[in-house]
């Protein structure tokens, strides 16, 4: 029988090991244990110790900072591999984002995580447990701003039907249909062609989508093109409007940002803005906004941005599909910079996809940020190159991207940082 | 008189924040009836209530120096309280402006407006100063449980980009404990009430004793831990586990002086269910508990961010369904410009609430307003162009009957709001040389 001290060290090196993801010293485990001593001495009972131990370990910067090693800090020449244990958190945080599991830190105590076949096979497991649903939230929320709906805040006089229960089930609807994308394996055009989304009742309804009841969500075909794809799912157009109407320019940025990755040089100061009431009213937004354009400095980037955003005039400020705005008839049709022109939103989503190395690069780079935790530099160009033509070389199936960043080599070692001798002598100066 | 500082011995520079203080002298330094006659005298407290967007210029400037005689319209709601303010003209943060850092002025103009310093821009490694509220509060908070206190009403999203290349920390924040540490405004009026009140109200000093025994031990295992983590750090990764290390010694202080008062402030209403709706409400419901928090000496130093800089949050409430950033770039038309007054005035209406509530509790001979410099301002002054000279400021209160108020004052073009806050600093027993971009403390503000 083990005695309850015997007991406890086996419960606080447990959870020190998964916390700090990574064996933990008997010292280490010792110094947590004397809190349930303390407990003791002061008249606790043992849950009263467990409780103050486990505060102890949350708290603890091992378990809040992802501590990663270098031989020499101070050295940015000296590029090494990560070891194996800091190489399963970086995994287990850009697939799950969360702590490894038992599996991910055996392997990783064992060794073998850096092997490829190894950790290929950890990250097909990784993908396919639905603790993979986090890569869709945290990604794919930031990514196409879906954690915007819930601070957006639309008219609700010009909106009636606006709500909670809309909203709620428009950033299912995104949440669902990249996920599928992802465990799938779909390719990557499908984000903006699929024939199929995910929809309950209130969200068909709102699409004049028949034939859905009830609120559990479920795969639905879709039978006309108003519909298909991110770009013209409601989350996405409700965030690149304005509360009291759409903004052309603000989506047709939104697609330059979040999917051709070029985006366009913020706005010089002073910029004039629309008279937003004679909108719909006096004159269409469209043609305010092409008076606009007729100023060539404005022009330079309002060509690419307003036209893509007018091809999805369509879709009102909280992505209703619609035919007229006010008094005035929708016109999606547009031409590019390049000379290319759609007259649909659905036309205009097959001259994007003519673009499918900008957008997958774009996807690749995101993707990239998202791993990595940090902003991408010259340096990466070359991996980010070489990882955007193997997944072309396969028609982009979405997982392939995941494997890729994986495999890379930024995500699988580190250097430490240049000191510059002004930083060194600001910290000496601090010191004395 | 403004005193120089020439003559102040024993001087300990913190430097690096863009601040040098002067660091106070210790407690038990000053004779012991000097003590005995500071204590006589309520403290004085400082509070920034910061609004986005800039102002409707027309409607918020006087057009006159002197005494404060007609209000322009969207300071009308201060009537009331025209003896208790004085409305500084010309202020200006040059480190809001460009300065070949390109377009951003909202990510500039927040992110500096308390550091006195022109922030990074970027997106991801933040960088901009100390705020010189935390310098006062670290100095000033020691009598305290808090060193500050920091309240808003709008999302806090901290990641992202918020303004051309501007992370979200720079707009959604004013308080930066470290250039690269800002500090989030509580939304929830509930959060506050429990953070100020305790959500363990109802726990025996005996229980409250041994739970700070526990955290106390705790504390000294995870300092322990840092430290031994922060051998062999790079440059970046030593900062982080400074402000980690940092943070446990603030939790320890507060232990250290919970310790001490076991008496359990009443605020005197009950505890709020969570963020309301309304706009007026919530306002009111954060003003009254930092009411409560200065009256009670929870805090001596408070900053709120009203909405964060280049908000479109609508204003329903008084009828504009309209973003509000998008009105201020109103092109000089007329209906747009209304609707940018109008949510100035409510603004300000607000404030004028507050005002109200710190006037109406007396200290001794004189009443909690008085004791306080309570300022309303903006990072912007026209929202449309994006200027950052005369930058719209109220300041509100007598900073212990230090100052003469009721009236209107127009300083030199270009002088720096640094200025105003040496002054304030000073005003907080903090007295510093240079802080920002300051030139020296602002003149005519003090009792001659």
């Amino acid at each position: 029988m083990k005695t309850d001290a015997t007991c406890a060290q086996t419960i606080i090196s447990r959870l020190a090991r998964r916390a700090y993801r990574r064996p933990v010293s008997a010292a280490e485990v010792a110094s947590v244990v004397k809190l349930l001593a303390l407990a003791k001495a002061n008249g606790d009972g043992p849950e009263q110790g467990i409780q103050v131990a486990i505060q102890a370990i949350l708290v603890s910067p091992n378990f809040l900072y992802r501590v990663e090693r270098d031989p020499d800090p101070k050295d940015a020449a000296r590029i090494h591999r990560v070891t194996d244990l800091e190489l399963a958190a970086r995994l287990s945080y850009f697939l799950w984002s969360s702590l490894p599991d038992e599996e991910l830190l055996n392997s990783a105590e064992k060794g073998h995580l850096h092997e490829p076949a190894v950790l290929d096979a950890q990250v097909k497991r990784m993908l396919q447990d639905k603790r993979s649903a986090a890569l869709v939230d945290n990604f794919a929320g930031q990514w196409l701003e879906l954690r915007n709906l819930d601070s957006v805040k639309p008219d609700p006089d010009k909106f009636l039907v606006w709500g909670p229960q809309l909203k709620n089930a428009m950033q299912t609807e995104t949440r669902m249909f990249v996920e599928y994308i992802m465990r799938e394996n779909r390719p990557l055009s499908e984000l903006l062609t699929a024939r199929y989304t995910f929809l309950n009742e209130r969200l068909a309804q709102f699409y004049d989508i028949p034939g859905v009841t009830g609120p559990e969500f479920r795969k639905v075909d879709l039978t006309t093109d108003q519909r298909g794809g991110i770009l013209t799912q409601a989350s996405v157009l409700t965030v690149s409007s304005y509360p009291t109407r759409t903004s052309p320019t603000i989506r047709g940025k939104y697609i330059l940002n979040n999917i051709l990755g070029t985006p366009p040089p913020p706005p010089p100061p002073d910029v004039p803005a629309l008279d937003a009431s004679k909108v719909g009213s006096e004159v269409s937004l469209r043609k305010q906004l092409e008076e606009h354009r007729n100023n060539a400095v404005c022009a330079s980037c309002h060509s690419r941005m307003d036209v893509l955003g007018f091809g999805l005039e369509n879709y009102n400020g909280i992505g209703r599909w619609r035919a007229v705005d006010g008094r005035f008839p929708i016109d999606s049709a547009g031409t590019l910079p390049g000379g290319k022109t759609f007259a649909s939103p659905a036309e205009m989503k097959t001259v994007l996809l003519g673009n499918m190395p900008e957008i997958a690069r774009c996807v690749s780079e995101k993707m990239m940020i998202y791993a990595l935790g940090r902003g991408l530099q010259p340096f990466d160009r070359p991996v980010v190159n070489q990882i955007n033509a193997d997944w072309k070389a396969q028609d982009y199936p979405f997982q392939t991207l995941i494997y890729e960043v994986v495999r890379s080599l930024p995500f699988q070692e580190r250097r430490g940082e240049t000191v510059s001798s002004k930083s060194i002598k600001a910290k000496e100066t601090a010191l004395r | 008189m403004i005193v120089t500082r020439k003559a102040l011995a024993r001087r300990t520079f913190l430097r690096g924040a863009g601040a040098a203080v002067a660091l106070p002298f210790l407690d038990s330094m000053v004779p012991a009836l000097a003590t005995a006659a500071t204590t006589l005298k309520p403290p004085v407290r400082m509070a920034f209530v910061y609004v986005p967007n800039g102002v409707d210029l027309r409607n918020w400037s006087l057009g006159y120096e002197g005494n404060l005689d007609k209000m322009s319209r969207i300071l009308q709601p201060l009537e009331p309280y025209k003896r208790d303010i004085n409305v500084l003209g010309n202020l200006t943060h040059n480190a809001g402006r460009a300065l070949l850092d390109g377009p951003g002025d909202h990510g500039r103009c927040s992110a500096s407006y308390l550091t006195g310093i022109q922030p990074r821009k970027t997106m991801s490694n933040i960088k901009a100063g100390v705020s010189f509220d935390q310098i006062v509060g670290k100095h000033v908070g020691a009598g305290t449980s808090f060193n500050s206190l920091e309240v808003g009403l709008e999302d806090a999203r901290q990641a992202g980009d918020c303004d051309s290349g501007y992370s979200c920390a720079y707009t959604n924040n004013l308080a930066w404990r470290a250039e690269s540490q800002p500090l989030p405004p509580t939304l929830n009026p509930r959060a506050l009430f429990e953070r100020l009140f305790g959500e363990d109200a109802a726990m025996t000093p005996e229980a409250r004793r041994s739970r700070n025994l526990y955290r106390r031990s705790v504390l000294d295992l995870v300092s322990d831990d840092a430290k031994r983590l922060a051998q062999d750090l790079g440059p970046t990764d030593q900062r982080k586990l400074d402000e980690y290390l940092s943070s446990i010694r603030e939790i320890e202080l507060q232990l250290a002086r919970a310790d001490k008062d076991s008496i359990r402030i009443d605020p005197g209403f009950d505890k709020p269910y969570g963020i309301p709706a309304d706009f007026a409400e919530h306002f009111s419901l954060m003003t009254n508990m930092l009411t409560v928090a200065f009256q009670s000496n929870l805090t001596r130093v408070a900053t709120f961010l009203v909405t964060r800089e280049g908000t479109s949050r609508a204003y329903r409430e008084i009828g504009i369904p309209d973003g509000h950033h998008p009105l201020t770039h109103h092109r000089g038309q007329e209906e747009l410009m209304e609707k940018v007054s109008r949510i100035n005035v409510y603004h300000v209406q607000q404030f004028a609430g507050w005002l109200g509530k710190l006037k109406a509790i007396q200290e001794g001979d004189s009443n909690l307003l008085d004791n306080s410099m309570i300022v309303y301002g903006a990072g912007l002054a026209d929202g449309n162009k994006h200027s950052h000279e005369d930058l719209p400021t109220v300041m509100a209160g007598r900073g212990g009957g230090h100052f003469q108020t009721g009236r209107s004052i127009v300083y030199r073009k270009e002088t720096p709001m640094c200025n105003m806050f040496l002054t304030m600093m000073d005003r907080m027993g903090v007295p510093t040389e240079h802080f920002g971009d300051s030139s020296g403390p602002l003149e005519g503000l003090d009792l001659s």
